[in-house]
């Protein structure tokens, strides 16, 4: 039965490549072909959600109701970093052309205190933030899905749940990436029952193609369905969620999950060559460091420096790494400390770095002012790209922060939670393992947003939509939407294309450029003789991405680093 | 859902003097219909720089995509490049990929000047690759000139099919024995009734004092409906019956 189930799997599962046919049109000097339809399109990184994203859109669902039903789904199907139990990011563009951003980012629970993640000698304890009750926020995504399908969905918040309940209720078959990712992780489920039971059925970690099913998920969902957002916040799952927390040391209270609200923020934008960039602002540093690192490089001719060349890498890298400096000292809440946004966001402040990079000789990062270290994220995190027929588009990135959060499920709910708390600097004023001191703007306080470098995109010209855009990869977000936002806006790349090049990463400390495998030895020959530290890295984001090219055709790219799909019609 | 509305030049002198007759028209015109695109005209210009440019210009802002046909070859009447490049300000200009496309060709050989005209294009030209190795696809705005060959036409045009998919019509057509003059008081009640579905009367090839009554639309209950309907309002000595 299993077996069957798994089977009839593969055949759901979309046709890429090999259902594109002979006769194939690339622009030149590209090789990887675009998912492509007029319609509307969806790109994330589960194949099942974009399945039944499609589907919504195809019965006359728009943007908003498509995305956040696959969010649902993927809180099922893509443990990892879909969830009910943390929170993130959203920017929509409505038909008319209005570009919202909804923070539903984890706040840290009332009683959390600055120095709570502190052993007695000073120094952070990073075990205490990242893993158990400790380390959870309160959870936002319930609150910020709730809230954006209400206000410009079409569907119930019934129907938007119904696939992810049947998901979790009837089950579905295991990926061998899932089933990998439990079986590296059975220690550390083991140490929650409640996860445990779950995730490790009989005992053990469920074999690729095996059935999982998530009963309690599937009760928190109808939870959901027959009581709204309320169930989560104030009724039985609350409940649920703060008793566990009770009997575990976790500090969640009902009062921390009555006071929870999703926000409204004015969403951030620059330009770029006659583009308009939108982005999320804080507490996202992704928003103002992509803008920031773009108004560095709009003067420079990238397209005739060349995609991926030493001299465009060179000059990406000392870009990232201003950017990069300011992103620790200055960047926090905007609810809770004053940020100097304005002045991060100035062209002529960027012009100022961009004249301190010279071509051809690397900086030292020491050189580099200011300084601190920039928060570390995990890079569990995923991110869905959403247009639909109408010109609605929307660009969501949500996580539990790690691979499967906490590792705590609390118990009766199915609900894995985030350990977001560890987002926060946690020993402002202290030096790091790196020797470097955090901004306290990202110190612990109750009700506070922790950093994050969640860089949901969209791009529009002259209020016409262009594309939507993001990726997973912790501090390495900010650099993995550049690179593709350029190689779409600089470069003419095709969505599958864009998303697919290598990359680099330069995050100022440590002082090294990571890069990806496929790059020209050739290449990197010439960076290492300007003076750049390079240090090979693995595949890091998972772009996913949606673009109307100018002939009106929409373009859908998944970043094939990791599985995911891009369907549209 | 945006319906696609698109345009046809037929670049070809042959037609104009009757000596021949055009084959690419019927052949995009069934394709495009059937892809449920809105082809909204077609016109046979002779292959001028400046009359081509004129129509390029004309043909491109009336419609979301222009096809053009013929004129793209290597002789001395093959006037589209410079005319696209003429009817949108560009410059043309020698596009280093066709110029070794064409230099691969001719290996070892010296590449006829001629030949070499087929690697000017309009300096904002996009080149679109075919992977079955043929010439690509160049791309000047919303104009997508194709070749003047009908089997290259055709092939041409296959591979760009996407760009046309909108939502095809559905038709019905009810044959009547009567004259138009007696008719139309039927067919007007008929359109107003059901103002989404157009109605064409058509004396087709059948026999004189017949009368085809085509019927119309996107939506395909809409279709349905009206002809239900006019079969209703008309008198039974028309002989009304659905022909297909």
């Amino acid at each position: 039965m299993k077996r069957l189930l798994a089977l009839l799997f593969l055949f759901w599962m979309p046709g890429l490549a090999w259902a594109q046919g002979g006769n194939i049109l690339l622009e030149e000097g590209q090789i990887f072909r675009p998912t492509t339809g007029r319609h509307a399109m969806v790109s994330s990184a589960e194949p099942i959600s974009t399945r039944i994203g499609v589907e919504v859109l195809r019965r006359g669902g728009n943007a908003v109701d498509a995305a956040v039903t696959m969010a649902f789904v993927e809180a099922v199907t893509l443990p990892r970093a879909g969830n009910l139990g943390g929170g993130g990011f959203l920017l929509l563009r409505t038909p008319q052309g209005r570009i919202r951003a909804l923070d539903f980012r984890e706040t840290a629970p009332r009683r959390a205190a600055r120095d709570m993640y502190r052993k007695p000698s000073g120094e952070a304890d990073s075990g205490l933030s990242t893993c158990g009750h400790l380390s959870a926020g309160v959870p936002g995504t319930v609150a910020g899905l709730a809230r954006v399908l209400a206000e410009h969905g079409t569907l119930s918040l019934r129907d938007a749940i119904e696939p992810a309940r049947r998901l979790a209720e009837e089950g579905f078959p295991v990926p061998p990436t899932l089933a990998a990712d439990l079986a590296g992780l059975a220690r550390r489920l083991r140490r929650h029952p409640p996860s445990a039971e779950i995730f490790l059925p009989g005992g053990r970690p469920p074999e690729p193609g095996d059935v999982l099913v998530q009963k309690d998920l599937a009760w928190s969902l109808s939870r959901l369905q027959d009581e709204g957002v309320q169930a989560f916040y104030r009724g039985k799952i609350a409940r649920r969620l703060v008793r566990d927390m009770t009997r575990n040391g976790g500090l969640i209270d009902l009062q921390d999950l009555a006071g929870y609200q999703a926000v409204w923020r004015e969403p951030l934008v620059g330009t770029y060559r006659g583009y308009e960039v939108w982005s999320m602002p804080p507490p996202s540093s992704g928003g103002v460091h992509l803008v920031q690192i773009l108004n560095m490089l709009e003067g420079d001719d990238l397209a005739a420096l060349g995609q991926n060349s030493a001299a465009t890498l060179h000059l990406l890298a000392e870009a990232m790494r201003a950017a990069y400096a300011d992103r620790s000292e200055w960047l926090g809440d905007p609810d809770f400390v004053r940020l100097p946004l304005a002045h991060l966001l100035d062209k002529g402040y960027a012009r100022d770095l961009r004249r301190q990079i010279s071509p051809g000789q690397a900086r030292r990062s020491q050189d580099v002012r200011p300084g601190s270290f920039p928060g570390w994220e995990s890079e569990d995190t995923t991110h869905l790209s959403v247009v639909d027929a109408e010109g609605g588009a929307v660009s969501l990135t949500y996580t539990l922060n790690f691979s499967y959060g906490s590792g705590v499920v609390a118990a009766g709910t199915g609900i894995l939670l985030n350990n977001q708390m560890d987002d926060f600097a946690a020993a402002p004023g202290q030096p790091n393992a790196f020797g470097l001191v955090q901004g306290p703007r990202n110190a612990i306080a109750p009700r506070k947003r922790p950093l994050s470098s969640m860089t949901p995109t969209l791009v529009t010209r002259e209020g016409e939509f262009v594309m939507a855009l993001g990726s997973p990869g912790g501090p390495r977000i900010i650099s993995t939407v550049l690179q593709v936002l350029l190689n779409v806006l600089d470069f003419g790349l095709n969505a599958q294309e864009a998303v697919s090049r290598p990359r680099i990463h330069h995050q100022w400390l440590p002082d090294e450029l990571r890069f990806e495998q496929g790059l020209s030895p050739d290449t990197l020959r010439l960076l290492e003789r300007m003076g750049h530290h390079l240090a090979p890295g693995t595949a890091t984001g998972q772009c996913a991405l949606v673009r109307r090219r100018p002939d009106g055709i929409l373009e859908g790219g998944i970043d094939l680093r990791r599985p995911g799909s891009a369907e549209g019609y | 859902m945006k319906i696609p509305s698109v345009a046809l030049l037929i670049i070809n002198e042959e037609v104009l003097s009757g000596r021949l007759s055009d084959c690419h028209a019927p052949y995009l015109a069934r394709r495009l219909d059937e892809l449920g695109a809105d082809l909204g005209q077609i016109r046979v210009v002779r292959s001028e720089v400046e009359v081509l440019a004129a129509s390029i210009r004309d043909l491109a802002q009336a419609a979301d995509l222009l096809l053009t046909a013929g004129g793209i070859g290597p002789g001395p009447d093959d006037r589209t490049m410079e005319a696209l490049a003429q009817a949108f300000e560009m410059r043309l200009v020698r596009h280093t990929f066709l110029e070794n496309l064409i230099a691969h060709q001719f290996e070892g050989h010296d590449v006829p000047a001629a030949r070499n005209k087929m690697a000017e294009v309009p300096d904002e030209a996009r080149i679109l690759v075919r992977a079955e190795g043929d010439w690509p696809q160049v791309v000047v705005r919303n104009v997508y000139p194709l070749p003047g060959s009908p089997s290259r036409l055709r092939q041409a045009f296959e591979a760009l099919a996407e760009l046309f998919v909108g939502v095809p019509r559905t038709r019905r057509t009810l044959q009547v024995e009567a004259e138009e003059v007696h008719l139309v008081p039927y067919l007007n009640r008929a359109v107003r009734i059901h103002p989404e579905v157009r109605l064409g009367v058509h004396h087709g090839s059948i026999e004189p004092g017949r009368l085809d009554l085509v019927l119309e639309s996107r939506e395909q209950v809409a279709v349905q409906k009206a002809s239900e309907d006019l079969m209703g309002l008309l008198p039974s000595v028309m002989k009304p019956h659905l022909s297909d």
